[in-house]
């Protein structure tokens, strides 16, 4: 597909071309979606939200820059909208995130001695705050690269490491909890 | 060179280093088992991370059980708005059926053999095509107002001159 003809199409007032963007990237965007809300009625209402916030947005969109990460953006904005406005998101504050990661944890075990199963990835992946969700997500199940997440975010390479690095540290506390929690469920 | 930073490593995995940084890494690396270990948890976190984020067989079989074309377009299609070339064409019309009425109720010959209904029909198609011109689409939708009005000042004409006749 010649996205770019699509997308000046679309722009031309050709709405039936927009559908062609929707049937290709779809399961992309649901996909997105569904994990960062972890539930597949959200995912569907947020996936076509995000949508149509591309229909009406297309002019804003750079045509020297690649459509899908725009899409995943407004996608990934969708998604924290509903979230925060669902309440369904850890509400620790940022001062509070940083003071429970910032402490280097030399002897903490790794991701993969704590991980069970894909699904308990999953879940600590859901427990995690919004900004961290978000990069695990765009760097993990988008693909993106540093830079990519770093143009996009406005932030630095840097800073974008030191996301995913904090992110990490708060995967294996939660896994820790589920863990405990788990025991505990058992006894 | 003293030990690698965990950020830088990461940094490292992703290819986000610059040149001179990155050299300087991997020559540190071959010299230094620690960091090479940390490397190596930090790939197999990735992968392990990759992995438990990508979308397993059942939730591919959902996601392509959904269409979201067919709601998505319905959602973007033109919705009325009162945009000046609305109200503009609406009052024309208004007028267009004032004139009508008017004309059949005062016995002039040149529309008197048709009811005040066909005769705002018969204005339509002029203001069909400067609605056209002016919406530039979603022209069924943002017309009925205008038709509505047009039909309602037809149907009060009408009323008015079978009084009139009624009278006379």
């Amino acid at each position: 597909m010649d996205e770019q003809a699509v997308i000046d199409r679309c722009l031309g007032g050709d709405r039936e071309a927009f559908g062609a963007l929707v049937q290709h990237y779809q399961s992309l965007v649901l996909g997105l979606c569904y994990r960062m809300t972890g539930s597949r009625e959200d995912a569907a209402d947020v996936a076509q939200q995000a949508f149509l916030q591309a229909y009406r947005n297309l002019h804003t969109h750079d045509p020297t820059q690649p459509f899908r990460p725009w899409l995943m953006k407004i996608a990934t904005n969708e998604c924290i909208t509903l979230l925060r406005r669902k309440g369904r998101h850890p509400t620790v504050s940022d001062d509070e995130m940083v003071a429970q990661v910032a402490t280097p944890e030399p002897d903490a075990p790794s991701l993969m001695a704590l991980a069970d199963d894909r699904e308990a990835v999953r879940r600590a992946v859901r427990a995690l705050p919004l900004p961290y969700r978000t990069v695990i997500l765009q760097f993990y199940f988008e693909g993106l690269s540093y830079q990519q997440m770093a143009d996009q975010s406005g932030l630095s390479i840097g800073t974008i490491s030191t996301h995913i690095y904090r992110a990490k540290q708060l995967l294996r506390r939660t896994l820790i909890q589920q863990e405990v929690t788990l025991a505990h469920a058992a006894l | 060179m003293r030990h690698c930073e965990i950020e830088q490593l990461h940094q490292y995995l992703a290819g986000a280093l610059a040149e001179t940084e990155r050299a300087e890494v991997e020559a540190h690396l071959t010299g230094c088992h620690a960091c090479s270990m940390a490397l190596a948890e930090i790939a197999a976190e990735d992968a392990l991370l990759t992995d438990s984020l990508a979308l397993d067989a059942a939730e591919r079989v959902w996601i392509e059980s959904i269409d979201l074309v067919e709601p998505v377009m319905a959602l973007a299609s033109p919705r009325f708005r009162l945009t000046p070339p609305v109200v503009l064409t609406s009052l024309l019309m208004l007028a267009g059926g004032y004139l009508a009425g008017s004309i059949w109720s005062a016995g002039s010959g040149l529309l008197g053999d048709l009811p005040d209904i066909g005769a705002i029909i018969t204005l339509i198609p002029q203001f069909f095509r400067f609605f056209a011109w002016l919406s530039g689409g979603g022209l069924l939708l943002t017309l009925w107002p205008a038709l509505l009005i047009a039909a309602l000042s037809g149907l009060w004409h009408l009323t008015r001159t079978k009084e009139t006749n009624a009278h006379a």
